[in-house]
């Protein structure tokens, strides 16, 4: 946690958890990632008017459809791939 | 966040006396009256164009025999463009009325010849686009009708939309389907194709964890989809993605619509037609349970809302927060969603009714990106 922080330099992921499922507060949204485990982010919802971030999920639409299957936004790639784009984002 | 930029074109708005109204990105009518009651429509895009289309049409249903009324409802969910959907709302009623006229009266086998010819002429739009526009030979579209009339209710059904009668009982109300689906998940309809296709293994493929025929769609009948149908389409310039790697003679997907026809009763409250992007959130029973439970007006609208929240819950998000986002990437979230919502009257509500026909059009155009 503290490692991903520190690359974002900022709090954008405010938490990842595997633990129990609860809708996001104001303004986000959870989002699972990695290719065979995923982690579950909360993201702010302004990612999804970005186009590095619209490339992310057309791979979770070639992968799965529109049928995200851990409920919320899957993104099938790597995590580093994830927080490396995520990152850049403001 | 959202911007709209709203363009109401001609067939947004045909009566000044039914007004239908736009917010954001819904389109909705609260509630109008058609010859055998009242009604509510609403649509929500979420497709960066909107795909589904709607209409309702009340008065004669032939040009020829005055006695023959009712009210003819339609739900048209396209894919892969807006193109063939948009084709059956400006064509399929006045082909079944050309039909009813012929036999001067409704019947199981008019409604079937209007989806026919409606696929047939779309078909020949596809054929002369295809040296200029060729991926018109892969859009495609469902088509959901109901007819009401003589006290019976047709519904003819090509693809995955649905019709939900809501029937009295003591206490509540019970969700009755009056469409048969034509899904590729579904147990019926792979058996259909299995036996339509015995030599072929791959008429069915597991792809994405869904059924999907020939890998690329999930609907096993339709409006459209001229590349399943003829293999004359089977070819280049069509994008690889819609390309099957093997030569066909058989067409793959049919239009023929499975139709119903039931005998309405006094216990019959009412009729909830709606595309997919309804009931992949909603059961059957939550729908009629709240349309039972809610005043009339605006009652469409209530049904797009319980929808919506529950998309949003399945995405662990706020449903305010699901409002704001823009068509396009909204897919991720919910599909483009239409619901129409019948009462039934076992007799025409007013006399007059007959002298005015109705006939209101939704979904066209909404919202577009740029």
């Amino acid at each position: 946690m503290a490692l991903v922080r520190s690359l974002l330099g900022a709090k954008k992921i405010l938490s990842r958890s595997t633990a129990a499922v609860s809708a996001a507060p104001k303004g986000f949204l959870a989002v699972y990632v990695g290719e065979s485990q995923k982690k579950r982010y909360l993201v702010p919802l302004s990612y999804l008017n970005q186009p590095s971030f619209q490339a992310l999920l057309s791979k979770s639409e070639d992968e799965f459809g529109f049928d995200h299957p851990m409920g919320g936004l899957t993104i099938p790639c790597h995590e580093d791939t994830f927080i490396n784009v995520t990152s850049r984002l403001q | 966040m959202v911007k709209p930029c709203w363009r109401i074109g001609a067939g947004m708005e045909r009566s000044k006396i039914n007004p239908t109204k736009v917010d954001g990105l819904t389109w909705y009518k609260d509630l109008g009256l058609h010859t055998f009651g009242e009604f509510s429509m609403a649509m929500i895009q979420a497709n960066s164009v909107m795909e589904d289309q709607c209409q309702i049409e009340s008065g004669p249903l032939t040009f020829n025999n005055p006695t023959v009324q009712g009210t003819f409802v339609g739900v048209y969910d396209g894919h892969g463009g807006p193109e063939a959907s948009r084709f059956i709302a400006d064509n399929i009623f006045p082909k079944l009325k050309k039909f009813a006229s012929e036999g001067r009266e409704i019947s199981e086998q008019v409604i079937s010849k209007a989806f026919a010819e409606t696929d047939k002429d779309f078909l020949k739009t596809v054929t002369k686009q295809w040296p200029t526009n060729p991926q018109m030979a892969s859009v495609g579209s469902c088509c959901l009708a109901g007819v009401i009339c003589n006290g019976l209710v047709y519904i003819a059904n090509t693809g995955d939309s649905r019709a939900v009668l809501g029937r009295s009982e003591r206490g509540g109300v019970r969700a009755v389907q009056l469409s048969v689906e034509h899904n590729a998940n579904l147990e019926s309809a792979r058996q259909e194709l299995w036996s339509l296709h015995p030599n072929d293994p791959t008429i069915l493929v597991m792809k994405h964890r869904l059924w999907r025929v020939k890998g690329v769609i999930q609907v096993t009948r339709s409006i459209g989809d001229a590349y399943l149908k003829r293999a004359e389409f089977n070819r280049e310039p069509l994008l690889p993605k819609f390309r099957l790697p093997e030569h066909f003679t058989k067409p793959i997907l049919s239009a023929d619509p499975s139709v119903t026809i039931t005998r309405l009763s006094p216990q019959d409250e009412f009729i909830i037609l709606a595309s997919d992007g309804l009931w992949e959130h909603l059961s059957n029973q939550e729908a009629v349970d709240i349309v039972h439970n809610s005043p009339r007006q605006g009652i469409a609208r209530r049904l797009l809302k319980a929808a919506l929240k529950e998309a949003a819950k399945k995405r662990e998000m706020r449903y305010s927060d699901l409002t704001e986002i823009h068509p396009g990437v909204r897919r991720h979230f919910h599909d483009d969603i239409t619901v129409i919502v019948v009462y039934l009257n076992p007799h025409p509500v007013k006399t007059n009714s007959w002298a005015s026909p109705l006939s209101i059009r939704g979904g066209y155009p909404m919202h577009s990106t740029s």
